[in-house]
């Protein structure tokens, strides 16, 4: 009975041992963390950060027809669009294009809806602010967004690859 | 130990009559009080309350009061056509969001008659059960913090990282996918993913050693699980556990391989069972399962088939449900049996009702019957040991 | 006037011991300082992470700006406390280490005050902690934290028994209570080798003491009971986590002194020796605290009474034989 006693205390101390080199042999690896925000992870294209209207920079015109498929299918109203009938040709104008930034659950059934290619998206997180209203964007506000995105080479210069294996 | 009373007649008596399981001399009396486990707490999971009645240190009865974080997502579901549905039902279990997509497009494909092709099929399983893997990880790093151990969860958390990255090229989000859809999946996997994908796994399974090291073999964390919290076969199943909290009892019933769905018929996995139903068989049940996920994964990523059977069927935004059609869709969630009940009134895109049957909910209400006749540490141990997220509870 | 008499008369020894004992003060507080830093940066570099890192570079200021925030927050004290214990419970829980800190050897004539019973004064010091600990329960008035006030004062008196006992084997091969001629005993072999047992429960008893996980159900954030200085904020609470870390380094130096040979080794000096002896033991501190879970309350009274006193008596007893026999 002794002898079983002392034997499951050498066991004990043994695991404990080997619990404790674990937690001591990963103190000397490299930590995994990257440090915000002087660096960054660099995300794959497909990342939904921001929606954006793509630009055509010359005119500053986008692409949308005003075909109401965003609105539509949105499942939250985030989107809300404004436009007006052409006298001429009786086609639909956008006159603005409200995309609710605060309230999108960025599930991207939108871009995914636009069959005209004018909705995108960007890698482009920190578009946070102080003030609720600010959040409310228009389609000159989404324009910027991707005309910044492309701009933006020195912060990619800065975002590095997560892979630690 | 009287005879087990039906759940009617102990809601109609307001008296705990059962004896408790560790007899306690009594040579001081003291009143019972109550502890209330605040909506804020830090080993609730979410936002919880439990009104704890303790007599000294043993735990008489325990109350949840849940409800602190519904969003009324069936209700919402109900205006939504069957494409919209799917950002909801993300939000049920945001730790394994996949799992849920997953289970609401079974339920609209089959009350709509669509039919997904093969390759949208293994993806999905993939997926489905990569996220099993990420939802073990994060209650292995919670249930090592609610004992005490500090360090366990930012291992987890730094494999289920991997696991988010792989998420966030396939869909581009991290947390709420919203990429398994009616009729397949939303894309089809990017260039390069199924290396990534498999050089994860073998680098996953080479983390696995070291968690027993640091968690499973330690006599500490054993001493506080093993005999903690024991539910009988005929208990669990009386109180509708499913998941790991059911096999850890020795109910061999895995919804996966019992009542396959997807591609699950074609693929061999290992179901883990435990014999003695405490808390130390539930967490090894789990532990195990990440194991047999990375094996289901990898057979599907040889099955896969080519991209010439498309990911995806088309559905149109506004796919028609047909009227008077009501599907009950079963699927093994990490945390048990998620089953997603749809029925169409008189049809069109929008289904009438939804209803989610979420696992954490039936698990939770066992947590009284668990916990009673044991300590109040040992409430926290059992709590974490039966993986309960809020959002399922209260949708 | 004669300067060497004015030097050599009492008040001038008293000026002496005053200026010295304020220095000494300082040095605990900036040891205090410095071990929260090493805590968090150890216990990030465990977790694959890094601690802090933007104050000061590579963070070496964070302490400095946590002693700031806590010294600045507002000093609330709640209705219908036990006014003159509630304050009096922090207070007297960050002197007891202070104090004796000042019988501790540093180095061979680096010593505030040689007693011949060094070892019994430390240890009935650390006692008052647990005195401390039970005044902040009471006194807050909140049932948790009378809880965690009781059940930590049961914890540390178990385990101060275990740690008597542990510490008699040094004692019985030094043959004196004082800590310099411990040290000195130590010049051929240190005691940890003599007494392997020994060292190990004085280690596993001075972490009970200290309150920290494995023992650390007192303060356990993941229990209701939010321990014992709940109800404290502002600098009251800098003065509990102050004791804690100079708790640590009191454990630390005595587990040095006692089983690591204090300041003695080869080459360095003995100051420098002593300093590497007493950070390895602190880590090893921190080291079991972030990798293990904690015990529950009523397996942390069986492991004390059932496992370690009965170990520490047997570690007497083969002491005492192998001393007769040799």
């Amino acid at each position: 009975m002794l002898l079983l006693r002392i034997r499951s205390l050498a066991l004990s101390a043994y695991l404990l041992g080997d619990g404790m080199a674990v937690t001591l042999r990963y103190m000397f690896t490299k930590p995994v963390t990257l440090q915000y925000p002087h660096e960054m992870k660099k995300l794959p294209e497909r990342t939904r950060g921001t929606l954006i209207l793509y630009a055509d920079i010359e005119r500053m015109k986008c692409k949308c027809t005003v075909c109401m498929v965003c609105e539509v299918v949105c499942p939250n109203n985030s989107i809300h669009i404004d436009f007006e009938r052409d006298t001429v040709n009786k086609k639909k104008v956008l006159t603005k294009y409200y995309w609710d930034a605060d309230k999108c659950i960025y599930c991207g059934l939108c871009v995914e809806g636009c069959g005209f290619d004018a909705l995108g998206w960007v890698p482009e997180f920190e578009i946070s602010t102080t003030d609720r209203r600010k959040l409310v964007w228009d389609e000159k506000d989404m324009m910027q967004a991707w005309l910044t995105s492309i701009g933006r080479k020195d912060i990619d210069a800065k975002r590095v690859d997560n892979k630690w294996y | 130990m009287t005879a087990p009373e039906t759940i009617a007649e102990r809601m109609a008596k307001d008296v705990i009559e059962q004896p408790v399981r560790h007899e306690v001399t009594r040579d001081l009396w003291t009143d019972d009080f109550n502890v209330n486990i605040g909506p804020q707490h830090p080993s609730t999971h979410g936002v919880l309350r439990l009104v704890v009645t303790l007599d000294g240190e043993v735990v008489k009865k325990v109350q949840p009061y849940c409800g602190y974080l519904h969003r009324s997502i069936e209700k919402i579901s109900e205006n939504r056509t069957l494409l919209q549905l799917v950002c909801f039902s993300d939000r049920v279990d945001y730790v394994a969001a996949m799992n849920a997509n997953l289970a609401v497009c079974l339920a609209g494909e089959k009350i709509a008659g669509i039919e997904v092709p093969e390759r949208g099929q293994y993806i999905r399983v993939i997926m489905a059960e990569l996220n099993r893997i990420a939802s073990h990880l994060l209650w292995f790093g919670d249930f090592g913090l609610n004992l005490g151990a500090g360090t366990p969860f930012f291992y987890a958390f730094r494999e289920r990282e991997q696991v988010i990255n792989l998420f966030e090229e396939v869909c581009g989000n991290r947390l709420t996918y919203n990429y398994i859809r009616p009729g397949g999946v939303a894309f089809d996997l990017p260039e390069k993913w199924v290396e990534r994908c498999q050089s994860f796994l073998d680098y996953f399974l080479t983390k696995l050693p070291e968690y027993h090291r640091l968690v499973t073999n330690n006599p500490i964390f054993q001493v506080r699980t093993r005999g903690i919290g024991v539910v009988t076969r005929e208990e669990a199943l009386n109180w509708g556990l499913s998941g790991p909290s059911l096999r850890g009892s020795g109910v061999d019933f895995d919804v996966r391989r019992d009542d396959p769905y997807e591609v699950y018929a074609n693929l061999k996995f290992r179901v883990p069972l435990g014999t003695r139903g405490d808390t130390f068989e539930r967490y090894l049940c789990r532990m195990m399962e990440m194991e047999s996920s990375v094996d289901i994964i990898r057979q599907c990523l040889e099955k896969l088939p080519g991209a010439q059977g498309g990911h995806a069927k088309k559905v149109s935004m506004l796919a028609r449900i047909p009227a008077n059609r009501e599907v009950l869709v079963r699927t093994e969630a990490p945390r048990g049996e998620m089953s997603v009940y749809m029925c169409s009134g008189t049809g069109g895109p929008k289904p009438w009702r939804v209803k989610y049957r979420t696992a954490s909910f039936a698990n939770l209400a066992a947590l009284d019957q668990l916990s009673r006749g044991y300590k109040i540490a040992d409430l926290m141990a059992i709590f974490g040991s039966l993986d309960v997220v809020i959002p399922e509870i209260d949708r | 006037m004669d300067i060497a008499a004015l030097l050599a008369s009492e008040w001038a020894q008293l000026a002496l011991y005053a200026v010295a004992g304020f220095v000494l003060l300082n040095v605990m507080l900036g040891i205090v300082t410095f071990l929260v830093l090493m805590e968090r940066k150890v216990s990030g570099w465990m977790q694959v992470r890094l601690g802090p890192m933007e104050i000061g570079p590579w963070g070496i200021l964070v302490t400095v700006a946590d002693a700031i925030k806590l010294m600045t927050k507002q000093d609330v004290v709640p209705r219908h406390v036990d006014r003159f214990v509630f304050r009096l419970a922090p207070a007297l829980i960050a002197l007891p280490p202070l104090i004796a800190v000042s019988l501790v050897p540093f180095g061979k004539n680096l010593i505030f005050a040689d007693t011949s019973v060094a070892l019994l004064l430390v240890l009935a010091l650390t006692s008052l902690t647990s005195m401390a600990i039970l005044m902040a329960g009471w006194g807050s008035n909140n049932k948790y934290s009378l809880l965690g006030g009781v059940r930590s004062a049961a914890q540390d008196l178990s385990y101060e028994v275990a740690l008597i006992f542990a510490a008699l084997g040094p004692v019985m091969l030094a043959g004196s209570l004082s800590l310099q001629d411990i040290v000195k005993a130590q010049g051929g072999v240190w005691f940890v080798f003599l007494q392997p047992l020994g060292f190990i429960l004085f280690l596993i008893a001075g972490i009970a003491e200290l309150n920290r996980t494995p023992f650390d159900i007192p303060e356990a954030e993941s229990e209701i009971v939010a321990g014992y200085h709940t109800e404290y904020s502002g600098m009251r609470f800098a003065l509990f986590f102050m004791a804690e870390y100079a708790n640590m380094f009191l454990v630390s130096c005595i587990v040095a002194t006692l089983f690591l040979g204090g300041w003695q080794g080869p080459v360095l000096p003995g100051v420098l020796w002593f300093v590497l002896k007493v950070f390895a033991v602190i880590f090893v501190i921190m080291w079991v605290r972030w990798t293990f879970p904690r015990f529950r309350v009523d397996q942390l009274m069986t492991f004390g009474w059932k496992v370690l006193v009965p170990l520490g008596l047997l570690n007497i007893l083969l002491t005492g034989g192998v001393m007769l026999l040799v």
